[in-house]
Formats: C-alpha cells, structure tokens, sequence
C-alpha cells in the first residue's frame, strides 16, 4: 500500500523573512528556513517565542495574518490557499492540543480525510474494506489500542493518547512535510519513547521531511535532528548543530536573548 | 472580630440598619392618587416648558390605558394599590452644594446613611434626593471646566431643553411599559449626565435617593449621554425606612453610550422591605462602544428589573452583570436583556441569586440576534444558590436568535450550600452559620469584586449578616 | 388528556418520529426512555408534560431534531418533580438548515417538600443557514433545596477550531461541515441506551452511524 502514496522524489518547504500577526500583535518578525524531504530540522526556543505560531501559520490558521514573506511548497507559495488545500500538497501538522470531536469515529474521520487526500492529489479513493485493512496495519505498526477505530475523535483521550492519536494520523495520511508541535509535551516517559519513535519510524520509511518544535531536549533522543535553530521573540536567532543542544544543557536560552536586538 | 463586636452586628442586623425615619417637614405633599391635576401642578412648581407638560400628560394616557406586566410576580403587581400613594413630595427647603446648608432632618438622614463621607473618599461628584426632590448636588469643578454637566434632571430641562429634548425618552418611550408612562407622567429628579467627547471621568459620579415618608412615591427619571470616546462610571444607592404600608419607587434610567464610549452603571438597591422597586433601565450602545449594567438588589418586598442594552453599533460590547439576595418575605424577579442590532457585538450575562428563608429569587432574562447581526458572541450564565427548604428560585431566560453566523452559550444552575464544603470549613473551628456565610460570599465574590471597594466591603458585611442564624 | 402511567417498577422505552401533545406519569421506580427523532415539524405548539409522582421515578428524554425547508418545531416539555428522589433528564440537538425554525420551551419543576432531585435540561442548536432561526427558553422553577438542577442551552454553527481540525487533514470544508454536524447529532444518539432505538433514530433522520 505505501507503495502507491509514498514519496521517493525530493520535495523542498522553503520559508522566506516570514512575518505574522495575531490581532494585530506580530509574533513572527521575520523567520526564514528550508527544509528538504528526510531532513530533521528542530525548532527550539522559550515559551511564547511564537514556535506554535509558526506551525499554525504554515498550516493556515484563519486566526493569524501573514504580513510579510512566502511560504513555498516545491516553488509553488502555498499561502493564498486554505488548509484543506496544503494537507493535499502535503503538509501535516500534529497539534500541539488536538481538538476533541464528538460524535464522529477515528475510523470514519481518517477514512474521509484519506480520502479528500486521495481525490485532491488526483489518486483512487479507498473502499471501506481497503481503509479498514490500511489502517489496522498502521495501527499495529505504532501498537495502538484497537479501540481507537470506533472511539470519537479525541474525545475523553489522555493527553498521550492524542498525541499517539495524532502520529497515527501521521502514518495514515502520508504527509511530505511533518510538523510536531510540542509533541512531546505532557507525555511520561514511557509514552513518549513509544510516540517519539513512532514518528521517527513513519519519517524515515515516508522520507518526510520533518519540523520539530520543542521546547525540551529529551525527544531528541528518540528524534534525532539534522539542524537545530533557536527561535526567540519570533526570530530564528541561532541554527547549527547538536553542539547547539550541549550549549542550551549548559547554559539555558539567556546566552541566545542577545542574539535578538528587539527581544 | 470579638464576641462583643459581633453580638453588636448581630443586633444591627435584627433591624434593618437603613429602616429609621426622620420628621416630615415638607413644603408641599400632593394628596394620596393620581390625576392630571396632580401632573398639572408638578409641572407648575417645577416651572416647566409646556412641551414637558404635553410629554407627561400623554404618558398619563397611556399608564391608563396600558394593563399590567403578565410576568413577573404577578400576585404582588395586582395588589399594589395606585390610589394609596403620594405621587410628589417636595422637602423644605433647596437644593445646595454644601452638606450643611441642608436642613437638619435631611442633613442627619445623609449622615447616617454615609453619603457625605463617600463623597470625601472617593466620588467626582454627588447627587442626594430625598423624597421627590434632589436636595444637593455638587461636582469636581475641573470636570464642570472640562464640560461635564451632572445635574439633576429637572434642573437639566431648565438649563440644557436642547440637550433634554434630543434625548429624553428616546431609549424608553412612555409606551414601554405601564410602569415606564407611570414614571414618565410623575417623574421627579434623578440625575442628568452628559459626558462632552473624549473626556474620561476617572472617579465614580454617584447619586442616592432616600424615601422617608410613607406611602410615598418616588419616580426619578435618569439620562446619561456619554458622547463618542468618553467614559464615566455611575453609581447609584437607595434605601427607605421600614414602615408598615407600602411605597412605590418607579424609576426610568436611559443610557446613550456614543462611539467608543465607555459607561458602567452601578446599583446598590437596599430599599426597605416594604417597598416595591419596579424600574425600567435601558440603554444604547453605538459603534465600538461598552455599557456594563452592574446591579445589586437587596432590599425591597418585591423588585422587577431587566437592565436593557442594544447594541445599535458595530463591535458594541454590553454587559449585564446581576446580583440578587432574596431574604424572608422578599421577591427578587431581575435579569438582563440584550438585543444584538449590529454585527461584531459581544455580550455577557452574569447572574447570580442565593434565596433564604422564605425568598424567591427569579432570573429572568432575553437574548436576542436579529438577523443580519453576524459573528455575535454571546454568554449567559446563571447560578443560583438555595439556602433553605421554603426558599424558592426560578430561572427564565429566552434566546431568540435570527442569524446563523452566531455564537450564544447558556448556563444554569440550582444548587444549595455544599455539605461537604460546609464540612471542611468547620473542621478547621468555624461554626456553622459563620461557614455558609463564607461559603455565600464565594458564591458571589466574582461579581462583588466588580463593585468599587466601598461597596464591595458593605455587600460582603450585608450578606454575612444576612447568614446568621440563617442555616442549621 | 388520558395521562399514559409508566407502573411501579417497569422500564419502557417510547420512539416517536412525530410532536404531539402527551402526560405521562411515572410511578414508584418506573424507568422510562422516551426518544424523540423529528424531521416534521407541527403545527401549533404541542406540550410533552412528564410527571415523576413516585419515589425513584427516573427519566430521559432524548430529542434529535434535522430541520430543513420551512419547518417549525414547536414545543414544550415540562418535568414535574412531584416525588423524593427523582430524575429527569432532558437532552435535545438539533440542526436547523434552510428557513426551518425551532421554538422550545423547556420547563423543570420541583415542587416543594421533595428531596434529592436530580433535573437537567441541555438543548443545543445548530444553525446551518442564513434563514434558519432558534428560539429556546429552558426553564427552572424549583422550590427545594436539596437536589442537583441545571440547564445549558447554545445557538450557533460548527465550531471554528474543529473545522480548521478537519480541514488540515485534507477534508474539503464542505465535508468537515457536513462531519461535524453530523457527529453532533451522533453524540446524543449514542448515548440512547437501546441500540435498536438508536438505529431506529438514525434511520427516521437519514443518518449513517457516525
């Protein structure tokens, strides 16, 4: 089955100066980054340096207003087009607070979504049966309960049942571009290894490309970067390596406020 | 506190601490009923423009004609007895800016109920009315050079008719209701407020309005025109001896909140429990601008009041915030109205109740969205809390919406005093009456903290008082 | 009206597809689940009047309402607790399309000297275009003081950060809307205890299980 909607080819998400604001305040002040399938880019920074906000405005929040700057999905800028339209494209955002839907199954909401996916990027829809069969397969892939299928979206989840629940919509819907907003937050540790390692399995077997945000180095052991960009007062301030990682152990984000002449 | 202290609370409590009464000394007291001879000579003695008399004698048409409210507490409505009342009282003596140029009786009376010392502490200008008549006035001369005008409102039709007749009546037409033609055909002082462009009255205006006879009447009519940009906060207080007959106080109050402009309309109803309170308050909110009703009801055998906001203007914000306490013998029928005119409005109802010994609280409240009045947003929430076996609360609100683009929540709820929560409290030494009243004022604190301090402290000590001896 | 009499410690479950006038009186322990699945509208107002007159009496109504063209749903319930330890439950959705309308008046009592209560009373709406309008008045008249008794009532559309949910995973908006309306309504279905009545409801009203 992967065969049919998997991505061998390169695809390239270029963020150029992007600037953005909510209610009139600007909490993006000019962010700029490129990130090409297979690459793991980690986005770290403290609360409120608008990390959350990127992943909001990438995806297409109605909420925010792009000010400034291009969004470019394989050279074609993607921010005149709603949500529904970049999920076709290709890009994924794992919530950092999922909504709860009542009412509606996970096995009916991900059929539809796959589906719309399917349609849009001109391929055959699934019957039931053939959805049934791909889902259980990536269910059993990152060992989630059976009873996610014919649950309603979210609803009365833990907090690391969303997230697992999140990933899996990860596996199901094959995204391009992956980004994980604070997934890792509000997870024990057991249950972050489990949906870590999930979603470094689903990037490697898709090539996605990957966003990381957080705001903590413990899933970076189980997802390991290739670059690594300190983000501050809605600035990328700092980007290099894992040797940034060892620097932020050390010495916290105050060595980076500097970097940030408005912060 | 110690033992003597509260024991002396206690005592204060048995009497209701506004109930005393001074000596009559009047110049003038119409005979008990109503008439166009009695409206005739009301307007002669105030001097009035014909048009005002035209106004008031047409209003007295329709205060005939028109029946009584069919909701509310209907029982209680039909038994008040029209003729058995005096429709205007004018003291002795005139009105004066200095406390004691007032003549005794009255200056005593304003002593007592702390007005002066109110003043003192932090108002930009008072307003005192005593029976018909509003006996002293006085405002911040910085806010008069600034072009604030506080007056009262008969000595507004005097000094400002333009300002008056552009105005009165247009946001409560004498046909609203019989209890509205009643006011505007008798109406006699309340306060006249117009805040000039801009212009941001930092402290409270506040004005008081005492009864002291019997069978009185007391019908002030209140204006507040906060032009575009300006902000003021209005705060009003009453109360009235205790007597065994009944008085009648029938106020109308109209706000016209222009673009922009802020105003926060604040009531501290702790009339005795032999009055009827039965008040029309309505006001317009234009473009951008925020009316917040903020009422408390205490006192009074039976108030009916709905505070009334229309939001006319794009992104208007209105805010009914409502406090009733139901003791023995008292029916509390309040609420809020709100009417979404304009697209972009947001409003937020709040009412909380608590109904003791034989009380009746009963909310009763509309929401409105005409069509057209897109991305609204409205909240109502109503809790209720009831404190013995014969009290009595009722919740009913009315949403009535006409236009798909909306959000509007309701909320409510009935509970009494938490046996756990009364648990904990006297598990850590406190009694058990001392516990409800705690629990009490929690209940209530999210719309207590509204209130200035003052208030805020004086509500808190009513409603401990209250509770003694109220539960167990 | 012959008042319908839920006896003495039975359990019954009542599906109606149509308004109309109706007393029911529930006895000593009676358990009655009374599911409403309308698509037709009335006429005039009908009045539902329900009356726990024995101890322990328990009910639960469940309304489901798929408005569409012009019709009016017109209605009444009344909950009279008139024992100890009663419970009345009310939980109404509707979604109101075209220029259909829905008026409800939904009143719970609890006369004097009953104990433990339990009353609630939830009716949401949802409007799903420009013609459509709600009226709701969910009432309380309560004359104890030891039992639970609340009511929530809402007006609006689908929620803004549910459909951008939707939408991010590639549902056009129309099938998000479409999903979440339906699955507001599902929400109250599944919570029907019988699952033959939940089927009988979703198929009056044309919904697939969600």
């Amino acid at each position: 089955m992967s065969q049919v909607t998997g991505h061998k080819s390169t695809s390239h998400l270029i963020i150029k100066n992007l600037h953005a604001t909510v209610e009139k305040k600007e909490i993006l002040k000019g962010i700029s980054l490129s990130i090409k399938s297979g690459e793991i880019h980690a986005i770290m920074g403290p609360n409120g340096s608008g990390k959350s906000t990127l992943c909001n405005v990438l995806m297409g929040h109605p909420k925010y207003e792009v000010t400034k700057g291009q969004v470019l999905l394989d050279k074609e800028n993607i921010l005149d087009i709603e949500a529904d339209k970049r999920a076709q494209k290709g890009l994924f955002l794992s919530f950092q607070y999922p909504q709860e839907i009542p009412g509606i199954s996970y096995a009916n909401f991900l059929r539809t979504a796959k589906n719309a996916l399917l349609i849009g990027q001109g391929k055959k829809p699934m019957s039931v049966m053939e959805f049934a069969t791909f889902m259980k397969e990536k269910m059993k892939m990152l060992d989630t309960p059976e009873d996610f299928r014919t649950r309603s979206v979210n609803e009365g989840f833990s907090g690391g049942e969303k997230k697992r629940a999140e990933i899996l919509q990860m596996a199901i819907l094959e995204p391009l571009f992956g980004m994980l907003d604070e997934t890792d937050s509000g997870l024990d540790i057991d249950a972050l290894r489990t949906v870590a390692r999930g979603a470094a399995k689903i990037a490697k077997e898709n090539n996605m490309g990957i966003l990381l945000i957080t705001h903590y180095q413990r899933i970076l052991k189980y997802i390991k970067p290739d670059f690594i960009h300190i983000m501050i007062n809605g600035k990328i301030v700092k980007s290099g390596g894992h040797e940034l990682v060892e620097k932020l152990e050390e010495k916290g984000y105050e060595q980076f406020q500097k970097l940030n002449p408005t912060s | 506190m110690s033992t003597t202290q509260q024991k002396k609370l206690i005592q204060d409590l048995d009497q209701y601490k506004y109930g005393f009464s001074v000596a009559e000394k009047n110049e003038f007291k119409s005979d008990k009923g109503h008439s166009r001879k009695v409206i005739e000579m009301i307007s002669e003695m105030k001097n009035e423009p014909k048009w005002m008399l035209d106004f008031r004698l047409r209003a007295y048409e329709i205060f005939l004609k028109k029946f009584m409210p069919t909701w509310g507490n209907t029982d209680v409505l039909n038994a008040i007895n029209f003729d058995d009342i005096h429709y205007y009282i004018r003291p002795s003596g005139k009105q004066v800016n200095d406390w004691n140029e007032l003549p005794d009786e009255i200056k005593y009376t304003f002593d007592r109920l702390g007005v002066p010392e109110s003043e003192k502490k932090f108002l930009a200008g008072t307003g005192a009315q005593f029976e018909s008549e509003v006996m002293f006035h006085n405002l911040e001369k910085q806010l008069e050079k600034k072009g604030v005008i506080f007056v009262d409102t008969d000595t507004a039709v005097q000094k400002y008719p333009d300002l008056v007749k552009e105005y009165f009546a247009t946001v409560v037409p004498p046909a609203d209701n019989k209890l509205a033609a009643l006011n505007s055909a008798f109406w006699s002082g309340g306060s006249f407020i117009y805040i000039p462009k801009g212009v941001k009255v930092e402290l409270p205006l506040q004005a008081y309005f005492r009864i002291n006879s019997k069978n009185a009447g007391q019908f002030e009519r209140t204006l507040i025109i906060a032009d575009e940009g300006s902000e003021v906060v209005y705060i009003e207080g009453c109360s009235a001896p205790t007597y065994t007959t009944d008085s009648l106080h029938s106020a109308v109050v109209e706000i016209i909140a222009k673009r922009g402009a802020k105003v926060q309309y604040t009531t501290v109803q702790n009339w005795s429990k032999n009055v009827y309170n039965l008040v029309t308050k309505r006001a317009k909110a234009m473009e951008e601008a925020t009316v917040t009703w903020l009422d408390y009801n205490g006192g009074s055998k039976l108030t009916m009041k709905y505070p009334c906001i229309y939001l006319m203007g794009r992104g208007a914000r209105g805010e009914v915030l409502s406090l009733a306490f139901a003791g023995n013998g008292q029916h509390q029928d309040t609420g809020g109205k709100i009417i979404h005119v304009a697209p972009d409005t947001t409003s937020t109802i709040i009412s909380k109740s608590i109904s003791k010994g034989t009380g009746r609280s009963s909310y009763r409240g509309l929401l409105k969205i005409l069509p057209g009045a897109e991305r609204v947003k409205s909240r109502v929430v109503c809790d209720a809390l009831i404190i013995n076996e014969e009290s009595r609360s009722d919740t009913y609100p009315t949403m009535e919406i006409g236009e798909e683009d909306v959000a509007v929540a309701h909320e409510a709820t009935v509970s009494r005093i938490g046996e756990g929560q009364l648990f904990y409290l006297m598990s850590r030494g406190l009694s058990e009456n001392q516990a409800a009243g705690m629990i009490v004022n929690g209940f209530m604190a999210p719309i207590v903290k509204e209130f200035p301090m003052e208030y805020a402290v004086e509500l808190k000590k009513l409603v401990e008082l209250e509770m003694e001896g109220s539960v167990g | 009206m012959q008042p319908l009499i839920i006896k003495k410690d039975t359990t019954q479950d009542i599906f109606e597809n149509r308004l109309d006038d109706r007393l029911i009186v529930l006895e000593k322990n009676a358990h009655l689940r009374y599911v409403l699945a309308l698509k037709k509208g009335n006429e005039k107002t009908n009045t539902m009047r329900f009356e726990l007159r024995g101890e322990g009496a328990h009910l639960e109504v469940t309304g489901i309402l798929v408005g569409k063209g012009k019709e009016k749903f017109q209605f009444r319930t009344e909950v009279a607790h008139i024992a100890d330890n009663t419970y009345g439950h009310i939980n109404m959705k509707g979604t109101m399309d075209d220029e259909s309308r829905t008026d409800y008046f939904g009143m719970i009592q609890v006369a004097k000297k009953n104990h433990g209560a339990d009353a609630y009373l939830s009716h949401h709406t949802l409007l799903l275009s420009k013609k459509a309008s709600a009226r709701s008045v969910p009432s309380l008249e309560i004359e104890a003081n030891d039992l639970k008794a609340g009511h929530s009532a809402s007006v609006g559309q689908v929620d803004d950060e549910a459909l951008f949910y939707m939408k991010s995973r590639g549902m056009t908006e129309k099938q998000a809307r479409k999903m979440l309306t339906e699955g507001f309504l599902e929400e109250i279905i599944q919570k029907i205890e019988n699952p033959e009545i939940q089927e009988k409801a979703r198929k009056e009203l044309n919904l697939a299980a969600c």
